[in-house]
């Protein structure tokens, strides 16, 4: 494992900064903490990117915290996986953290949101450097009480029992989680992914463990049948909340489950786990897609669209597993999986805020409030329409790229039944977008009351997004070159993907 | 979905007990395929004791080989004391007038509670103790001046500052070790027992504090909520 010094002292770094400013931030007052959480963005974000940038220079980077080195100690740790995905986080971020600026405007919302917001980002960028499966617990602890704390801030009959729920899922799912990494110790006796490589699912104890394993981070990540929570939590946040749940926290559990699976897991166990997992995913995609074509809401609409979104991240399982197929094309799978994360993560976020934006502007967000909105806030509309079109996987976007090598892939490893589900899963994407975005375009009714100002900034940053997640299509070397910096696959088979 | 229903009926919950009975079996039957000497971390932990600047090994653990978990922990007692101030603003439970018997009786347990928790906070370097337990013993006695009507809980600066101090020292510390020896809560030198017996005792007040927040603003909550004359959803 080559270790640069100079540069593993900066793993901490994006961990570090915004828990530091969610504590400065609980202390200040309004305009101090304006400028503080402007300040703590920047170098959240960047320390980030820094972070990106000395991976692609130097390799994977280890940190060993307290100076003990694992198995003893906790290792920082950073490939390239793990660096797209702390990428991902600080550019969705960024976003977060500008619209919220002008979101936001009572005293109390600010003052609730940004020390929690600040710790939902350090425990999303601990959880994407961490290698130790203890650790993860701790990170996603951090992740899933600070989100609840976000759906639950807006109060009321809505957004208090889907926190409630949420909460119920998220523990059941930790503590489900935490007893595989007990019984995984009991085994093994080691908590470090690298001195786990291999080892996961051996035996009736391996198998229990890795069964809790899988099952907690399934119900953290909403795959069909554990998916009820989602829907309501992620439907009556806050915009930004929302978006912050729906673009980047389902990744960081499904996160765990990509890292451990190629690279702790033992063959058989993956040859096993795999196809349940892209049936489960399957069946994600088709009862999201349709529940979605049902909803009269825009956020509803959305949050369903969620669900069915990551079915399609489950399906690299079964595709990318060894003994499937054409070699090569594995590790395609693998990568158009994470791309998916990716694009879905800039596509989602610039929905949920554009639907914000609408909410903001109308005060409603059923289907009819959307009637002439066309006309009325075309940069929304763009934005939910730019979205809409990497969500339907029309090309050139980055859902386009990440949903036809996943095609390619499914049919190159001789698994040609997975085709109709991704394409199945596409031609209902593009239903329930272009049946509520149909809305847009219908003249506004007679006597429609005015719009309420919206600040510019809530639409133009959704646009950003969205125009972003069409981008990643056309920019999509530099990501899937990142992301074969330490992957489970022999790089040249990358070279071949490019 | 976005109805939700009060109560699960009692049949669905028969039947998922049902359910989940098959999965329970199995699970017994995996663990009772564990070695009988399970592979662990012991001797490693015992090997680098005399480094740790502690003789309990569970300080050891908790505070230096894996500090960071503990720093997270730190963060995630934190939050739970700062959500539950911002989700549930309001008055304080207390009493407004001070409870003469309660006065009396606390004047008698104070310094015996403090005097408690300072012991086991100091005494976690060796044997069973640290700042998770002397913060509970605190708690509760910062829970019992609260029910006696002393103090009153307000979301001042002061409180804020309070909750946060055990997250804030140990930051401090991490980024003093960070930048004495490159590596992150790597204490330098003989700085170990000195390093944790400041990180908990900051977190030892924090926690009591987080403590004594929880106690007051569920009680605050559910009590206005029965002034309303709300049901518990």
């Amino acid at each position: 494992m080559p270790d640069a010094a100079s540069s593993s002292i900066w793993l901490a770094a994006p961990v570090l900064l915004p828990l530091l400013t969610a504590l400065l931030a609980s202390f200040t007052a309004s305009r101090l903490r304006a400028a503080l959480c402007a300040a703590g963005t920047l170098a959240t974000a960047g320390s980030s990117l820094f972070v990106l940038a000395r991976v692609v220079a130097e390799g994977p980077l280890r940190h060993r915290l307290g100076g003990w080195g694992a198995p003893l100690g906790i290792d920082l740790f950073a490939d390239g996986l793990s660096v797209l995905m702390l990428a991902m986080t600080a550019v969705i971020g960024g976003a977060i953290s500008l619209y919220a600026s002008a979101y936001f405007t009572s005293a109390h919302e600010r003052r609730s949101f940004w020390p929690l917001w600040f710790l939902l980002w350090t425990g999303l960028n601990a959880l994407f450097l961490t290698a130790d499966l203890f650790n993860f617990y701790v990170t996603l602890e951090v992740i899933s009480l600070s989100a609840v704390a976000l759906v639950a801030m807006k109060g009321g009959p809505v957004a208090l029992p889907a926190a409630v729920r949420y909460l119920f899922v998220a523990m059941l799912g930790s503590l489900a989680y935490m007893g595989g990494v007990a019984l995984v110790y009991a085994q093994t006796g080691v908590l470090d992914l690298h001195l786990l490589t291999g080892r996961l699912g051996e035996g009736p104890l391996g198998r229990a463990a890795l069964a809790l394993l899988i099952g907690g981070l399934l119900a953290k990540t909403a795959l069909f049948p554990l998916h009820l929570w989602l829907p309501p939590a992620h439907s009556s946040a806050p915009a930004p909340v929302s978006a912050a749940l729906s673009a980047l926290v389902v990744k960081a559990s499904f996160y765990i489950l990509l890292r451990t699976s190629f690279s702790a897991f033992s063959d058989a166990a993956l040859a096993a786990v795999g196809p349940v997992l892209g049936v489960l995913g399957a069946a994600t995609v088709l009862w999201g897609s349709f529940q979605a074509l049902t909803q009269d809401r825009l956020k509803l609409m959305i949050a369903y669209s969620t669900v069915a979104q990551i079915g399609y991240l489950f399906l690299l399982f079964p595709v990318a597993m060894p003994g499937a197929g054409d070699a090569a094309w594995q590790s395609k799978a693998w990568i158009a999986g994470i791309f998916h994360a990716l694009s879905h993560a800039c596509a989602k976020a610039a929905m949920f805020m554009a639907a914000g934006a609408i909410l903001h502007a109308v005060g409603r967000d059923d289907k009819n409030s959307l009637r002439g909105l066309g006309e009325r806030m075309p940069v929304t509309i763009s934005a939910l329409a730019t979205a809409g079109i990497s969500i339907m996987a029309l090309p050139p976007s980055g859902g386009f790229i990440a949903k036809w090598m996943l095609l390619v892939a499914a049919i190159r490893t001789d698994q040609w039944w997975w085709a109709p589900i991704m394409i199945g899963g596409g031609l209902l994407a593009a239903a329930y977008i272009f049946r509520m975005i149909r809305y847009a375009f219908l003249s506004t009714p007679d006597g429609a009351p005015p719009l309420h100002p919206v600040p510019r900034r809530l639409e133009f940053t959704a646009l950003a997004l969205g125009l972003l997640a069409l981008a990643l299509g056309l920019a999509s070397v530099f990501p899937i070159a990142v992301a074969a910096i330490g992957a489970p696959f022999p790089e040249n088979w990358f070279m071949e993907a490019l | 979905m976005s109805a939700p229903r009060a109560f699960i009926p009692r049949w669905q919950c028969a039947l998922l007990a049902l359910g989940l009975l098959p999965l329970l079996l199995a699970l017994l039957h995996a663990v009772s395929a564990m070695p009988a000497r399970p592979p662990n971390l012991a001797a490693d932990v015992t090997a680098r004791m005399p480094d740790s600047g502690v003789t309990h090994p569970l300080t050891a653990v908790l505070l230096n080989f894996r500090g960071y978990d503990t720093l997270l922990e730190i963060a995630v007692l934190w939050l739970a004391g700062l959500a539950a101030l911002t989700l549930a603003p309001g008055a304080s439970a207390a009493p407004l007038k001070p409870h003469p018997v309660l006065t009396g009786l606390l004047r008698v347990l104070a310094p015996v509670i403090l005097m408690t928790a300072g012991y086991i906070l100091w005494a976690g370097g060796f044997r069973p103790g640290g700042a998770f337990q002397a913060g509970s013993i605190l708690g509760a006695g910062l829970v019992l001046a609260s029910l006696a009507g002393l103090i009153r809980l307000s979301p001042s600066l002061g409180l804020r500052l309070g909750l946060g101090l055990g997250l804030a020292v140990f930051i401090a510390v991490a980024i003093w070790s960070w930048t004495h020896t490159g590596e992150l809560l790597h204490f330098p030198g003989a700085s170990d027992k000195w390093s944790i017996l400041l990180i908990e005792s900051a977190a030892t007040i924090s926690i009591g504090l987080i403590l004594l927040t929880l106690f007051d603003r569920l009680t605050a909550e559910s009590e206005s909520n029965e002034k309303k004359g709300l049901k518990r959803p």
